[in-house]
């Protein structure tokens, strides 16, 4: 791998041991990597280095995960996140994907699976600097080269890994997708992983079109996935 | 059922029962006041016998015969009837004194007399006066009618009359009905009653209630106190145990990675190593507070407390050989004590001093061990503990920046909170911290 090639990670984690051997483990698999203790050191380190991802604990002393997610994307920063969750953070993970981070992991998590999803997501987000164009599929319409999303005359709010969700869907309309095909699809993920953030964002978009007045546009296939349902 | 309902009801049956007794009684009364002025009737016309027996034949042929009050006269063994009597027969046997006969559906009133020297016959006849009972009776009849519809009425009456009585009677219980449904699904806190309902019975019954709600209360709160803090202790526990998995974890990953040089491999499972060590002493830590926590009572027995601590400080003069420890002991120092808790806890307050004590200017640790009665005085020349921070780094899973569990602090306390004494941390003469471990006041005095 060239050094052109490493992505720049920045880990933001308060334990320690932790950062340590994140640090050390993705630096064996061959990222550019930096890590801060805390949320504050985070915000400086994005501005000053530019991080091709983001892995933010959420549990962070002072400023939060979340909050610093919320800031992020409230600055127009669409670095892709992964959230650092334990298991028993559920409603933090939930807020920490609104607030707009990509995916979370649960700790305790293995290093292979971590570096699988840094991989991917860099992926994806090398990928969506190519040429686009626009997209149209019963009321939606969508500007691939803004990233704009419309229902009729409603402009949707979407966070980032939901516009590539909805334009996912907007490409393959009345076609059912499978959890695994849209992890590979939004997520890059063309591993096994196990997740339901397919479902999580699913529920996000839903309800941002619901909001917008096109409700159950995106229907569940029981058993096989969701499809977006077009006249 | 209602107990206004039961009340109403209640009057109901009582004003029944009394007016049943009372109409029975007067209709009797009112029935034999109308007898007795027939019978006075029929008496005032016996005495017009002796002329009706004389002259029964003769009035029987006349024309008078139909316009007289009803009368039989029995004369030489053959009967006249004479004036109104019923169509249908009268009884034929005719004894003296008063009968009654009942007759063309009506009853009759009979009074026969014996007449003696009858003018023409030379001998006795026997004379009954006949009166209709019919108008009587018919008057009985509408009288008890009456007294039947004026019963129900006021029986009704009364059963409204004792329901709404009962409601205002029962207004105090109802009141205290309400107020106690009004305290499902509120919160512990407000479960009360009122405690004047305005019926002495009711007021007591709502100061019972008050009680064993106050009770319930401070056991629900109590509980869920418990529980908050069992749910805050697991959450902090698992926190404690996750992380060095954590870090265990991926430095595990990266030596089996074969991406990386033999010196670092051998650096990362040391690492490693180190970290499970973290979560073993965290588990050990966990576990010893649980004990204190729990402390039996089976588990004390007598103890010198100078005997443990002089065991506890040599371990750890083993593990800080550079540290000068010192101990010095007061007598008595004979108490009932957990052996093993007292030396974990006096172990852990050395220790900390050992990690935290450490002088800032690079000059030699001391450490200073006093046992005086049933305190353990744990004296260093570190930096000491500002004011401020003195009661929270007794607290769980507060580590005061060192790498220990954050509890070794907790177990002390928890341990000295068993023997119902406590810790306390103030300011050494050394100029670090002075850590006092106190157990409860001597249970036996000095042996030996």
């Amino acid at each position: 791998m060239s050094s052109a090639d490493r992505g720049r990670v920045l880990v933001v984690e308060d334990d320690d041991a932790v950062r340590a051997a994140v640090d050390r483990g993705l630096g064996v698999h061959g990222f550019d990597v930096s890590s801060v203790p805390d949320a504050e050191s985070a915000m400086t380190m994005v501005a000053r280095r530019r991080p091709d991802v983001m892995i933010v604990d959420i549990g962070l002393p002072g400023m939060s995960g979340i909050e610093l997610c919320t800031r992020l994307r409230g600055l127009d920063v669409d670095t892709p996140i992964l959230i650092l969750s334990a298991r028993d953070q559920v409603g933090d993970r939930v807020a920490g994907l609104q607030a707009g981070a990509d995916d979370y992991v649960v700790k305790p998590f293995s290093l292979d699976e971590l570096a699988a999803r840094v991989h991917a997501l860099l992926r994806r987000a090398r990928a969506h600097a190519g040429p686009t164009s626009a997209l149209s599929a019963g009321p939606l319409w969508i500007d691939l080269d803004r990233r704009v999303a419309t229902i009729g005359e409603v402009r949707l709010d979407l966070s980032r890994r939901e516009f590539d969700l909805v334009a996912v869907f907007a490409a393959n309309p009345g076609i059912v997708l499978s959890r695994i095909r849209l992890l590979e699809l939004v997520w890059g993920y063309d591993f096994d992983v196990d997740t339901n953030v397919v479902d999580v964002f699913v529920g996000y978009v839903r309800r941002k079109l619901e909001a917008a007045g096109a409700p159950r546009l995106i229907e569940t296939v029981r058993g096989v996935g969701f499809v977006l349902r077009v006249e | 059922m209602r107990l206004a309902t039961r009340t109403g009801l209640a009057s109901f049956i009582a004003a029944s029962i009394t007016l049943l007794a009372v109409g029975a009684l007067f209709r009797g009364y009112f029935a034999t006041v109308l007898q007795e002025r027939v019978d006075t009737q029929l008496e005032e016309r016996a005495k017009t016998a002796p002329i009706l027996a004389a002259v029964a034949e003769r009035l029987a042929q006349s024309e008078l015969r139909t316009t007289l009050e009803g009368a039989r006269v029995v004369r030489g063994g053959e009967t006249i009837s004479l004036g109104l009597l019923p169509a249908d027969p009268l009884p034929s046997r005719i004894v003296p004194g008063f009968s009654t006969a009942r007759a063309s559906g009506d009853r009759w009133r009979l009074y026969t007399v014996e007449v003696s020297d009858v003018p023409n016959a030379g001998d006795q006849a026997l004379v009954q006066l006949v009166a209709p009972l019919g108008d009587v009776d018919a008057r009985a009849m509408q009288l008890r009618r009456r007294v039947i519809f004026v019963m129900g009425l006021t029986s009704l009456a009364a059963g409204l009359v004792g329901y709404l009585l009962g409601k205002v009677a029962t207004r105090p219980l109802t009141a205290l009905r309400r107020d106690t449904a009004g305290i499902e699904g509120a919160e512990p806190s407000t479960w009360r009653v009122g405690t004047a309902y305005g019926s002495n019975e009711v007021d007591d019954v709502a100061a019972t209630l008050n009680e064993n709600l106050q009770r319930l209360a401070d056991e629900t709160q109590r509980r869920g106190a418990a529980l908050d803090a069992a749910r805050a202790f697991a959450s902090s526990a698992t926190h404690e145990l996750r992380t060095p998995l954590q870090s265990a974890l991926i430095n595990l990953d990266i030596a089996r990675s074969d991406r990386i040089a033999e010196p670092d491999r051998i650096e990362v499972l040391g690492l490693a190593n180190e970290q499970l060590q973290r979560m073993a002493a965290s588990l050990s830590a966990v576990r010893a507070l649980a004990d204190a926590e729990f402390a039996d009572q089976s588990w004390f027995d007598e103890i010198d407390l100078a005997d443990v601590a002089d065991a506890a400080v040599a371990d750890e003069r083993r593990r800080a050989p550079d540290a000068a420890i010192e101990i010095d002991s007061t007598p008595p120092t004979t108490f009932i004590a957990w052996r093993d808790g007292v030396r974990l806890a006096i172990a852990n307050l050395v220790r900390n001093a050992l990690v935290h004590g450490v002088p800032v200017d690079g000059s030699r640790q001391h450490v200073v061990v006093s046992v005086a009665g049933p305190t353990v005085t744990v004296d260093d020349n570190g930096p000491g503990v500002a004011p401020a921070d003195r009661q929270r780094v007794l607290e769980r899973f507060e580590r005061g920046g060192g790498s220990g569990s954050g509890l070794g602090l907790a177990i002390a306390q928890q341990v000295a909170i068993a023997h119902g004494g406590s810790v306390v941390i103030g300011s050494s003469p050394l100029g670090g911290a002075r850590v006092a471990l106190t157990l409860a006041a001597p249970q036996s005095s000095s042996s030996s």
